[in-house]
């Protein structure tokens, strides 16, 4: 009897396997909108409802099928509307495991969490995660160096993550040189507590070096304006901000409760400008760091 | 239809109204048996008919499908009429207006079950939206149809598919992996 429940079960199991989920496009030769589930229900131009490995995928429009936009989620339900001509997902709640990725030309912002809201708002994309939010923004560069006297050219991956307890990412569509368009991070609100990881770029008489920023916070804003696309970070409450440039030295921060960082395209800070609520307080700790990254003597 | 739930005060009457095939042979035996008929072009409309002892006893009517066909197998069980149809084209109705047009080489219709069944080179249309795959079900009861097979749906909001098993409206205007989603 045992052995006829498993072998019902792994035939279902399989079947369940084999069966092709329920697809979505919002156009079927050359789609930019693709929306996936095991299970649910469509009516385009009103609603939909999913379960069971759940993708919603914006696809660049060029042709190239590059994922511009991937939410993945073990359970979704939303609008499905025609708006300026084009089919878009609004008032999307997603349940179990969230991802949501956003990928730009050269740099990607991932965010993950237990469940997720997705709007559209006065012509903006805004994603508010919650639980166990973790969030990357990549960047990627090319950086030339110095080696032997020749220069070397190599690719690198600059990362400033957070882990919070919920965040507002909100995203501006913006057209290309070939006014094709493409969507960008313009702003994100990580509430806390949070801890946040950077990369500070320090160029001092040998040239440039990265070094390590950690701090923690009940609140972070990450701001890109302006058409130059200047970005900020500004971190507040009960701060508390270490550097560490990878050898051996570090300082710590003390007394300020915000810090405003300046990055450059590749998120590396450029700049800090530390506040108190009174003058004076602010102090900078230099730390000696022993081989195994614990805080040495002052 | 969704009215006619009330099942103790409602009596049904379904009938083949319209039927005009022409016959070219006949085989009854006994009243009792089943009557096959071959017939060549003809067309027909399923209409339902319900009473309601509540409302003084007003008769509504339900159309569930209207099919013409060039040739087909008819059967005459208990003066319901069950067959297969071949090179078929007709409608499907929701709340009793023409919704989804049909196209298919090979039909039948169960009248006592309310289930039409098309198999074979099918085309369901509704507006701008076509539907393809390789068996249809018309589930009268829930105005939904069951297709399955490479189910491909194309629409001017996009496509659906393909797929296996596929749900979806007279209007082909919503669709689901399950009929579940449309008894909600």
């Amino acid at each position: 009897m045992k052995r006829f429940q498993l072998v019902v079960f792994l035939g279902l199991f399989s079947l369940a396997l084999a069966q092709k989920p329920i697809v979505y496009k919002d156009n079927a030769k050359k789609p930019t909108m693709i929306i996936q589930g095991n299970q649910g229900f469509f009516a385009p131009g009103e609603n939909f409802e999913l379960s069971g490995n759940v993708q919603i995928k914006r696809i660049s429009a060029s042709g190239d099928l590059t994922v511009e936009t991937l939410m993945t989620c073990a359970k979704a339900s939303g609008n499905l509307v025609r708006i300026n001509n084009k089919m878009e997902v609004d008032k999307v709640r997603m349940t179990g495991g969230i991802q949501f990725v956003q990928k730009g030309e050269n740099r990607s912002t991932t965010a993950s969490g237990d469940s997720a809201e997705y709007d559209l708002k006065d012509g903006l994309k805004e994603v508010n995660v919650n639980g166990g939010v973790e969030i990357s923004f990549d960047s990627q560069s090319t950086r030339e160096t110095k080696k032997d006297g020749k220069k070397e050219s190599a690719k690198i991956t600059s990362t400033m993550n957070t882990t919070s307890r919920s965040a507002t990412l909100t995203f501006k569509s913006k057209l290309d040189d070939k006014k094709r368009e493409f969507t960008e991070l313009q702003s994100a609100v990580v509430r806390g507590p949070i801890q946040f990881n950077g990369t500070q770029l320090v160029k001092d008489a040998a040239g440039e070096k990265l070094q390590k920023v950690f701090a923690k916070a009940d609140k972070m804003t990450f701001t890109i304006s302006g058409e130059s696309g200047n970005r900020e970070v500004k971190l507040e409450g009960n701060l508390e901000f270490k550097q560490n440039d990878g050898i051996g030295e570090g300082s710590i921060v003390e007394g300020a409760n915000t810090v405003v960082l300046q990055l450059n395209e590749k998120n590396e800070i450029l700049k800090l400008r530390f506040k108190s609520e009174s003058p004076n307080q602010v102090a900078t700790t230099i730390t000696k760091i022993n081989s195994k990254g614990k805080k040495g003597g002052a | 239809m969704g009215c006619g739930k009330a099942k103790p005060e409602i009596t049904k009457e379904k009938s083949g109204a319209n039927v005009s095939p022409s016959p070219t042979t006949e085989a009854p035996k006994k009243k009792q048996e089943p009557i096959a008929v071959a017939v060549g072009p003809g067309k027909s409309n399923r209409v339902e008919f319900w009473t309601y002892q509540k409302l003084w006893f007003t008769t509504f009517r339900a159309d569930l499908w209207f099919i013409e066909w060039q040739s087909a197998n008819l059967a005459l069980i208990n003066g319901k009429q069950s067959g297969f149809m071949f090179k078929v084209h007709g409608n499907v109705f929701e709340r009793n207006e023409p919704a989804g047009e049909f196209f298919a080489d090979h039909a039948e219709a169960d009248m006592a079950v309310d289930r039409l069944i098309l198999d074979g080179g099918i085309k369901i249309k509704s507006g701008k939206s076509v539907m393809t795959a390789k068996k249809v079900e018309w589930l009268a009861g829930n105005e939904v149809f069951k297709a399955s097979g490479e189910v491909f749906l194309e629409g001017p909001d996009g496509s659906i598919g393909p797929v296996d098993v596929l749900f979806a409206s007279a209007k082909l205007n919503k669709v689901a992996s399950s009929l579940n989603y449309f008894k909600k």
